[in-house]
């Protein structure tokens, strides 16, 4: 179908956009960089497109619905999601230091979704479970969290990587990467983000449940795993604004905390569980 | 004295500083989270005997002895909540008092100082400081209601402040926090979840708790009309849907069909579409008297009992299995389950597979038990729900919500306008800005007064 054409083609463009960035990096061209952003619009733009194509599609086969019903078209959507977020951010601090990191997200996300098998890449029909006005709610807001925790994680290991260099010959002087306290502040604000979203999610969720299963809360593993990474930002989040962490600390933690997100996404469809995506 | 009050208080208020430390908050967030973690890798609430062939006998011991296998529901687990509500509960308060004093203020106080090096422009003017006065006064007085002018040498200076209440954010979210474990307490002491099955046609007023062997009185009957699964041409299934009527002292109060996402609720019960399957709707019995040689016939439904003729006792038909494992081995298909009671005598459980009419002579029993016809009806699986704490979890949603962008993306900000004549014919105008958080809105807002103040 159309959608999944677009789809694939908007990979390549969002690794182009990495290509781009990577070299503005390496080479410290801003040009390069500035490609990069364009690159990039281009492709959430692109990856919109993919987006609703797919929905208007559905309805065509006689069972409409919006294209956040199982892991290719979550993928998408955090491809999507990821890219504005990041946006966004880059807008608001006027750096294009990470964008390589996420674009590499965007291009994972969408490539992993073309390629594994079984994820869902044909449009289905809705399962009588999903059939809800709080997909929608619940899958937006908890994506957009994760996207702001996927960019954290791509920020805190730049500063891993460069932090620890020496100052003067660094790239932070040339203006490529910015100096470790706007890292540090965007790391911040990214987490607080993407808090807040996960809040959300976990919260439309949980409304949801209640409306399906008439319980606002049962311990399924990725709630439990939800409640997981909400426990590691919210410690996070405590460590920084009263307890003064700062630096290399906060980007472990960020890391760790990506690791969370990473396992309430994928490890817990290991687990059996009514969020398998089965 | 500050020593002798120590002494005084001793443990009361060592135990105090304890929980008002954020050490304990950040020991206890990540204590939980390891717990929680544990939780989904060992499986929860399965029999004993699950976790004896699981695990070691060491491991399945110690799964036991610390209630692994029910983790969440756990005495420890519960002690590690109440220790983080009473952390949030302490230290809210013991930093409410002082930022009561800066929230309540009924005039607030601006300090110099505090602007020095947050000046975000500075620009010169013609104008004479006693010219520009009312005007900054005004356009500040319009933004922010309130202002503050002081007058300073050769010029004069006006602050203005919004966002003071903001300060309270961070304790709405630890209030709504709080709320939200009593609204989860109350939903476990005074709600329930139990589960039903309603053969079509037929109705219920009780059913069985989860986890437990106790059946919950409804206090109404539940009778499902229909019950009906579509799928799509994929061979997905589109929906479930039942059609449900209450009966309440014998009159049907309300009929209603649910489908997943759609309860039917009714006097604080939720009732919610959870399962369905096949089940026996009335089977023709035949009972053959080993003395006499008589066969009788019998139609019932399942869980009626009925007196055998012949004084030969009473027969309770209880079950029906879709694939009976006999001996636990060989699967005779579908069969039904009863008890037949004879005074004096053992109650004896008797296995009547539908394939296999004489297979209960095997039994060698006075009386030779058959089932002779049988005609299924669909069932719906319900699960019945009443929970008093959902409105104060729901409620302390909204705040969580509501706090977490309160704490986190307002802030409380202070500006400062100060005009002073430098010579004859110039006039300086500083825009100086501070917040809690977030300088860069603030300083935004400033920049947004700098360009107003020049067109004045």
């Amino acid at each position: 179908m159309l959608n999944s054409y677009i789809l694939s083609y908007t990979t390549f463009i969002y690794g182009l956009a990495m290509v781009c960035y990577m070299s503005g990096l390496i080479f410290k061209s801003k040009i390069a960089s500035k490609a990069g952003t364009v690159i990039t619009i281009i492709a959430a733009v692109c990856n919109l497109l993919g987006i609703i194509i797919r929905w208007a599609e559905s309805y065509k086969l006689g069972f409409g619905h919006i294209p956040l019903s199982n892991l290719y078209e979550s993928l998408v959507f955090f491809a999507f999601a990821v890219s504005v977020v990041y946006l966004v951010f880059e807008a608001r601090f006027s750096t294009r230091a990470f964008g390589a990191a996420t674009t590499l997200f965007a291009f994972l996300a969408l490539a992993y979704a073309s390629l594994k098998p079984g994820a869902g890449q044909e449009i289905q029909p809705l399962i009588p479970a999903l059939k809800s006005n709080w997909l929608t709610a619940h899958v937006i807001t908890c994506f957009l969290g994760y996207s702001a925790f996927a960019i954290a994680f791509g920020i805190s290991v730049i500063y891993l990587l460069t932090a620890g260099k020496d100052d003067r010959a660094s790239v932070h002087n040339k203006g490529i990467i910015p100096p470790p306290e706007t890292l540090d502040e965007i790391i911040y604000q990214t987490v607080v983000f993407g808090f807040f979203f996960l809040s959300i999610g976990i919260i439309t969720g949980a409304v949801w449940a209640n409306t399906a299963w008439g319980r606002y809360w049962g311990w399924d593993p990725k709630e439990t795993w939800s409640l997981i990474t909400w426990f590691i930002y919210a410690t996070l989040l405590h460590a920084r604004l009263m307890r003064g962490w700062q630096h290399k600390r906060i980007a472990w933690f960020a890391i760790i905390g990506f690791g969370a997100v990473l396992f309430t996404y994928f490890g817990v469809n290991l687990l059996p569980g009514l969020h398998s995506y089965q | 004295m500050p020593d002798k009050n120590r002494n005084n208080k001793g443990w009361l208020s060592g135990l105090r500083d304890i929980f008002a430390s954020v050490k304990l908050t950040v020991a206890l967030l990540l204590a939980l989270a390891a717990v929680a973690i544990i939780g989904t890798l060992i499986p929860q609430n399965q029999p004993h005997i699950f976790y004896i062939t699981k695990y070691k006998e060491t491991a399945a011991r110690l799964i036991f002895l610390l209630q692994m296998d029910n983790m969440y529901h756990s005495p420890w687990f519960r002690a590690l909540v109440t220790m983080l509500a009473a952390n949030i509960l302490v230290c809210s308060i013991t930093r409410l008092k002082t930022v009561f004093k800066i929230v309540f203020l009924k005039k607030p106080s601006f300090s110099v100082k505090n602007f020095e090096r947050n000046t975000v422009e500075t620009f010169p003017t013609e104008k004479t400081p006693e010219d520009l006065q009312k005007g900054c006064n005004d356009l500040l007085l319009k933004k922010f209601h309130t202002t503050q002018l002081e007058q300073a040498d050769k010029g004069f200076r006006v602050f203005a402040e919004r966002g003071r209440i903001t300060r309270l954010g961070v304790y709405l979210v630890h209030f709504a926090v709080l709320l939200l474990l009593c609204g989860t307490l109350i939903s476990s002491i005074s709600g329930f979840e139990g589960y039903v099955q309603i053969p079509e046609g037929q109705a219920v007023n009780s059913v069985q708790l989860r986890d437990s062997d106790k059946t919950m009185p409804l206090g109404f009957a539940i009778r499902c009309d229909d019950f009906e699964v579509s799928f799509y041409k994929s061979g997905r299934p589109k929906e479930y849907r039942s059609t449900l009527s209450i009966i309440e002292d014998g009159k049907v109060k309300l009929t209603k069909d649910i489908v997943v996402n759609r309860p039917l609720r009714y006097k604080g019960f939720n009732i919610f579409q959870s399962s369905y399957g096949t089940s026996v709707k009335d089977v023709d019995m035949v009972f053959t008297s080993k003395k006499s040689g008589l066969s009788y016939h019998r139609k019932m439904h399942i869980g009626d009992t009925i007196q055998i003729p012949e004084n030969l006792g009473s027969f309770k038909l209880t079950d029906f299995v879709e694939s009976y494992r006999f001996m636990g081995q060989h699967n005779i298909g579908p069969s039904l389950v009863g008890i037949i009671a004879r005074d004096k005598e053992k109650p004896q459980m008797v296995v009547l597979p539908i394939q296999f009419p004489s297979f209960d002579k095997m039994r060698r029993g006075k009386v030779t038990i058959a089932a002779e016809h049988f005609s299924k009806a669909m069932y719906t699986g319900l699960q019945v729900t009443k929970d008093p704490g959902v409105p104060v979890v729901y409620a302390s949603f909204i705040l969580i919500i509501l706090g977490i962008y309160i704490a986190f993306f307002t802030s409380h900000q202070k500006f400062c306008v100060m005009a002073v004549r430098i010579d004859g014919r110039t006039t300086t105008v500083t825009v100086s800005a501070t917040a809690n958080k977030n300088r860069p809105a603030a300083r935004k807002t400033a920049q947004q007064l700098a360009k107003k103040i020049k067109r004045l």
